[in-house]
C-alpha cells in the first residue's frame, strides 16, 4: 500500500452527515489530517490526486462491533487479518470485542490487544472491556483500570449480566467512570437452549428456539437501569419489534438508551433457516419480517442510530457440523456497505447521507469519540464508496480468515472503493487510469 | 403411444401379431397336451410380457377349452443393473395368485435379446418355490444373446443390429398392437 | 410415461412432490409383498453397502431399517454413537466421510439434532436417508402411517386425520402433516395449547384443543407418545391431567366414528395417551403400521440406491 498521507481527492460527493454536507468538490489531505481545500501547494509536495467523479467520499467508518478473536482463536481470525478485512470493508475504526481468551477483562489483555493492533493492525482498533470478570455476570470488572488502560466501552457481550442487582452497580460505576455500557440482551433462562428465533419457522421445523421475549426482558431491564443510574447503555444488534418500540419510547422520555442493528438483521429473515446453512445462526437469530421492517423504520426514524456488524469469524470446521452444535456468528466487515446500500439506499428506505450516518457520527456519538467526520482538522480517515456498482459477493475474496457469511453470491448494489487511514491508504480499488486519465481532461 | 424423439421405425402391427401368438399357443398346446391344466401355469414378466402371458392363455381356451392359469412377474428388484442404469425402472406388480411348486411354468416376454431379464426373472421365479419345470415364450426374438437362455417358444424372429432397442405396444396398454425399434441415443 | 425417481436423499416430505410420495407408496405395496412371501429376500441391493448411524437411541425403528436392509440383501454397518462423542472428537462430517472412502452407499441417520441429515446429504455423496431428526422430520414414519390409512381406507383425499399429543415436539406429526396435506387430507392437530401452536394454521393444519370437538369427524386418529419430561418442562400439570383430557379411553370410542382407525407410532405408554382396550381393540392398526413400515423402508432403500450415482 502507497505510504504517502497527502492527497487531493477531486470531484467526489462529499457527504459528511456531523456537518450536514453533502456536495461535490474536493477534499484535501495533508500528513494525515483534513485541511481547507487549497491550503498547501501541491506541486511542492508529495501529493497524489485522485480524481473521484461519480464515487462518495465519506467519513472512514466505524464498526462499533467487531470479534477479532486474538488472542485465543487465530485459528478463526487475527488482529491482522480481521482489520485488512475492515479496511477492505470501509471501516477505519473498528470496536474489538472483550470474549477473547484470555478475556478482556483486564489491562493486562488491553494492553497486549492495542500493542498487536499498533504494530500488525491496518486500521484503528479500540479495544472494549468485559462489564463483570471473566463474562461470568459475577462480580464486577476493573471498571477504573480498564479505562484507564484505554477501553472505549465495556461490554460482556455474547452474554448479558443477569443479576439485575448487579448490573445496576456495574451502569452506575461505569456512569462514575464516563465508560459507555455495550449490552447484548439475552435472558438466559428464556433463551434456553434454542439455535434460531421462534416464530412460524422455528414451529415448522421443529428447531429449539429462542423467543423475541429473551431479547425485549433485558431490553427493559436496561432501560430501567438506564434510567436509574442516568448513564449510557447502548443496546447491540436490536432485532425484535418490540425492542425498537421500547427502546423509542425511553429515547422520547429521555433516557440514555442508544442501539445498532446489524446488516444481516436488515436484510434476512429466519425463513432461511430451512436451509440448515449454519451461515445463518448467529445470536440474536434472524427474525420475523414484521421485526426486519421494525428494525427498518428504528433506522429511518433515528431510534437506531447506528449500524455496526458483529463481526464473529468461525472456522469452517466450527461450523460445518449440524445446525444444533454450530457456533452462533456470521463475519460482516466485508459485506456491511453492500447490504446497507443494498437494502436500504437502493429500495428508498434511506438516504445515502442517513446510511452513512449509520457508519460514522452514529456510532461516534454513542462511543464519545473523536472520528466520523471530514471536519478540517480531524484525522483523515476517509472512505471511498461506490454507491451504485453492481456487486455480486465472493467469499473468496474475503480478507477475513473465515468465510462464515450468508452473503456468499449475494447480489448487491454498491461497495467500498478505498479506505484511508490518517491519511494513508490502506485499500483501494481505484485504478490508476481513473486517477490519471480523467485528472488530464 | 410412444413419444420418441430419436430414430423410430414400426415393424410389425396388428394381425401378424396375432399369428405370431398363435404360433405360440400352438407350440404349447402340443407340449401340454398330457398334461393336467392344473399343472400349468404362465407368468408374464413385467410389464411387455403380461399381455403376452394373457392372450396365449385366451387362445389356448379357445384352442382346447383349457384354463390356464396366468401370473405376472416384476423382475426389478432382481435385476443386475441397478445404479448403471440412468433411472431406475419403476416397479409393477407381482401378482402370482397360485402354488408354483411342481408346476411347469412357462414365462412370458414380450422381446428376447440378451436373456438378463429371463435370468432376473428365473431368480425372482424360484423365490416363489421349485417349479417342475420352467419354459420360456418370447414373442420376438431380436438375436444379441449374452446370457446361455434361448426360448422354447417364438413368435417371431427378427435381426436387428445392436444399435436398435425394440419395444412394443399392447392394445392392453397403449391402445395398439406394434413392434418398432428405436435408434439407441 | 413412467415416474421416474431421482432423488439420492430421503430427508423430508416437505422436500417431496405429491407424485414422489405416491411413487414411494406404490412402490411399498410391491415390497409388501416380498415380506409375505415364503423366501422374504430379494437381492436388490445386493453389493451394496448400508450405514446405520443412530446418534439418538431408537429400538424399533433400527430393527425396521436393519431388517429391510436385510430382505434387500446390503452389506450393514451398525454404529452407535452419542452426540458427545462428535462435539468433542471428530465430527459428525469427518466420520461419515471415512465411511464414504470405505465405498459405503447409503447412511441412514437418526439424529437429535435438526437438520442434521439436511446437512450431510449436501456435503456427502453417499445416500442419506432420514430415520428422524430432532422435532423436524421422520419421513419414513410419516410414509408407513399414510401407506396404512391409504390401505385401510383406500384414499387420503378427504380423509379428517386427527394427530393427537405433543405436536410442538413431535417430528412425527410434522412429518404427517406436510405428507396428508400434499395427498389431500385434512389434517387436524390436538392437544393442549402448550404443545399444540396455533403457528400450524398457517400451513392448512387444523388447530384444536378440545379433544371431542378434534375427534368428532375423524377418519384416522393417530396418538403420539407423551414423554414425562414434558411434564417436568411444565407443559402440562401431569400425565394423570393429559390422559383424562387428552387420552383415548374406551368411553371415547362411543363418540367417534365406528370405522376411524387408532395409530400409534410407539412405543406405546399404555394408561396415558391410550388405554390398553383401545390400543388392542379393533379399531386398531398400531401393529400393521409396523408391518408397513418395513415395507415402506425397503421401497425407500430400493429407490435411494437406484438414484445414486
Amino acid at each position: 500500500m502507497n505510504k504517502k498521507n497527502s492527497w487531493i481527492l477531486k470531484n467526489g460527493r462529499i457527504i459528511d452527515p456531523a456537518n450536514h454536507i453533502d456536495r461535490t468538490g474536493d477534499l484535501w489531505i495533508r500528513d494525515g489530517r483534513i485541511v481547507e481545500p487549497g491550503s498547501f501547494d501541491p506541486a511542492l509536495d508529495e501529493t497524489e490526486t485522485i480524481n473521484l467523479k461519480g464515487l462518495v467520499v465519506a467519513p472512514g467508518l466505524i464498526d462499533m462491533h467487531v470479534h477479532l478473536r486474538q488472542p485465543g482463536n487465530t485459528d478463526a481470525e487475527t488482529i491482522r487479518t480481521g482489520t485488512m478485512a475492515a479496511a477492505a470493508g470501509g471501516f477505519t475504526s473498528i470496536v474489538a470485542m472483550p470474549n477473547t481468551s484470555p478475556c478482556a477483562d483486564n489491562a493486562a489483555t488491553i494492553q497486549y490487544i492495542k500493542e498487536f493492533a499498533a504494530r500488525e493492525g491496518v486500521v484503528k482498533v479500540l479495544p472494549s472491556g468485559a462489564l463483570s470478570v471473566g463474562r461470568k455476570g459475577e462480580e464486577m470488572s476493573p471498571v477504573g483500570s480498564l479505562k484507564a488502560a484505554g477501553v472505549v466501552a465495556l461490554t460482556d457481550d455474547g452474554t448479558c449480566i443477569q443479576s439485575n442487582e448487579l448490573m445496576r452497580h456495574v451502569v452506575e460505576y461505569a456512569g462514575n467512570f464516563g465508560i459507555p455500557i455495550l449490552e447484548h440482551c439475552e435472558d438466559k433462562f428464556l433463551a434456553g437452549d434454542g439455535v434460531m428465533h421462534e416464530g412460524y419457522w422455528s414451529v415448522l421445523l421443529g428447531m429449539k428456539a429462542i423467543p423475541s421475549a429473551a431479547e425485549e426482558v433485558i431490553v427493559a431491564r436496561d432501560i430501567i437501569l438506564s434510567r436509574l443510574a442516568n448513564w449510557k447503555i447502548h443496546i447491540q444488534h436490536v432485532s425484535s419489534r418490540n425492542s425498537v418500540r421500547m427502546i423509542r419510547s425511553a429515547q422520547a422520555d429521555g433516557v440514555r438508551i442508544s442501539a445498532e442493528a446489524t446488516p444481516h438483521h436488515i436484510a434476512l429473515t429466519d425463513v432461511e433457516i430451512k436451509k440448515f446453512d449454519t451461515n445463518y445462526k448467529m445470536n440474536p437469530p434472524l427474525c420475523a419480517e414484521e421485526d426486519r421492517m421494525a428494525l427498518i423504520e428504528g433506522l429511518q426514524d433515528g431510534t437506531i442510530a447506528v449500524i455496526a456488524t458483529d463481526h464473529a469469524p468461525h472456522t469452517q470446521t466450527a461450523k460445518l457440523v449440524e445446525f444444533d452444535h454450530a457456533p452462533f456468528g456470521i463475519i460482516g466487515l466485508e459485506t456491511a456497505v453492500p447490504v446497507a446500500l443494498t437494502e436500504l439506499y437502493h429500495k428508498n428506505y434511506l438516504s445515502l447521507s442517513q446510511v452513512i450516518s449509520k457508519f460514522t457520527v452514529g456510532p461516534a456519538t454513542v462511543l464519545g469519540i473523536n472520528a466520523g467526520t471530514l471536519s478540517v482538522g480531524a484525522p483523515a480517515d476517509v472512505t471511498v464508496i461506490d454507491p451504485d456498482c453492481d456487486y455480486i459477493v465472493d467469499a473468496n475474496d474475503f480478507y477475513s480468515k473465515s468465510r462464515n457469511t450468508p452473503f456468499n453470491g449475494y447480489a448487491a448494489k454498491g461497495r467500498t472503493m478505498a479506505t484511508f487511514v490518517d491519511g494513508e491508504c490502506v485499500f483501494s480499488l481505484l485504478r490508476d487510469s481513473e486517477s490519471d486519465d480523467e485528472d488530464a481532461r | 403411444m410412444n413419444d420418441y424423439e430419436s430414430e423410430h421405425e414400426t415393424m410389425f402391427e396388428g394381425d401378424c401379431i396375432s399369428e405370431a401368438i398363435e404360433t405360440i399357443s400352438e407350440a404349447i398346446c402340443e407340449h401340454i397336451a398330457n398334461d393336467p391344466p392344473e399343472s400349468v401355469a404362465l407368468i408374464g414378466i413385467q410389464a411387455g410380457g403380461v399381455p403376452l402371458a394373457k392372450r396365449i392363455a385366451r387362445s389356448i381356451r379357445e384352442r382346447t377349452g383349457r384354463e390356464i392359469e396366468v401370473g405376472t412377474l416384476d423382475i426389478s428388484m432382481y435385476r443386475d443393473d441397478i445404479g448403471k442404469r440412468k433411472t431406475l425402472p419403476m416397479i409393477r406388480e407381482t401378482e402370482i395368485p397360485f402354488d408354483i411348486n411342481d408346476k411347469i411354468i412357462i414365462l412370458a416376454d414380450d422381446v428376447l435379446q440378451s436373456g438378463r431379464s429371463v435370468r432376473a426373472a428365473l431368480d425372482a421365479l424360484t423365490d416363489f418355490g421349485r417349479p417342475g419345470q420352467i419354459r420360456l415364450a418370447a414373442l420376438i426374438d431380436r438375436g444379441g444373446r449374452e446370457f446361455p437362455i434361448h426360448a422354447d417358444y417364438v413368435g417371431m424372429k427378427v435381426s436387428v443390429g445392436p444399435e436398435w432397442r425394440v419395444c412394443m405396444d399392447w392394445v392392453e396398454c397403449n391402445g395398439t398392437d406394434s413392434v418398432f425399434k428405436v435408434k439407441k441415443q | 410415461m413412467d415416474f421416474q425417481w431421482t432423488k439420492k436423499d430421503l430427508l423430508s416430505l416437505y422436500d417431496l412432490s405429491r407424485d414422489e410420495i405416491l411413487h414411494i407408496l406404490n412402490t411399498a405395496e410391491e415390497f409388501k409383498k416380498v415380506s409375505q412371501r415364503n423366501v422374504k429376500k430379494v437381492p436388490a441391493l445386493r453389493g451394496r453397502t448400508v450405514v446405520n448411524l443412530f446418534v439418538e437411541p431408537s429400538t424399533r425403528t433400527r430393527v425396521s431399517f436393519e431388517l429391510a436392509e436385510q430382505r434387500l440383501s446390503a452389506d450393514i454397518i451398525n454404529m452407535n454413537a452419542d452426540v458427545s462423542s462428535f462435539r468433542k472428537g471428530e465430527t459428525l462430517l469427518d466420520t461419515l466421510k471415512n465411511i464414504q472412502a470405505l465405498q459405503a452407499d447409503i447412511v441412514v441417520i437418526r439424529h437429535q439434532a435438526t437438520g442434521a441429515p439436511n446437512f450431510l446429504a449436501r456435503e456427502l455423496n453417499m445416500g442419506v436417508v432420514n430415520a428422524g431428526d430432532g422435532a423436524h422430520s421422520h419421513p419414513t414414519q410419516a410414509l408407513l402411517d399414510i401407506f396404512t390409512m391409504r390401505e385401510k381406507k383406500g384414499r387420503i383425499e378427504g380423509l379428517n386425520v386427527v394427530i393427537v399429543g405433543d405436536i410442538l415436539h413431535s417430528r412425527v406429526a410434522r412429518s404427517n402433516a406436510w405428507g396428508l396435506i400434499k395427498l389431500g387430507a385434512n389434517v387436524t392437530f390436538a392437544g393442549p395449547a402448550t404443545l399444540v401452536p396455533r403457528e400450524f394454521e398457517q400451513i392448512g393444519v387444523r388447530v384444536c384443543h378440545n379433544l371431542k370437538d378434534a375427534l368428532a369427524e375423524a377418519d384416522v386418529i393417530n396418538l403420539l407418545r407423551i414423554q414425562l419430561e414434558r411434564q417436568q418442562r411444565g407443559y402440562f400439570p401431569s400425565l394423570g391431567e393429559y390422559s383424562r383430557f387428552f387420552g383415548i379411553h374406551p368411553e371415547t370410542l362411543r363418540y367417534i366414528k365406528k370405522d376411524a382407525l387408532i395409530m400409534h407410532p410407539g412405543p406405546i405408554n399404555r394408561g396415558v395417551e391410550i388405554d390398553s382396550a383401545v390400543a388392542d381393540g379393533p379399531q386398531s392398526v398400531i401393529l400393521e403400521q409396523v408391518t408397513n413400515g418395513l415395507a415402506v423402508r425397503m421401497a425407500v432403500l430400493f429407490l435411494v440406491a437406484g438414484a445414486l450415482k
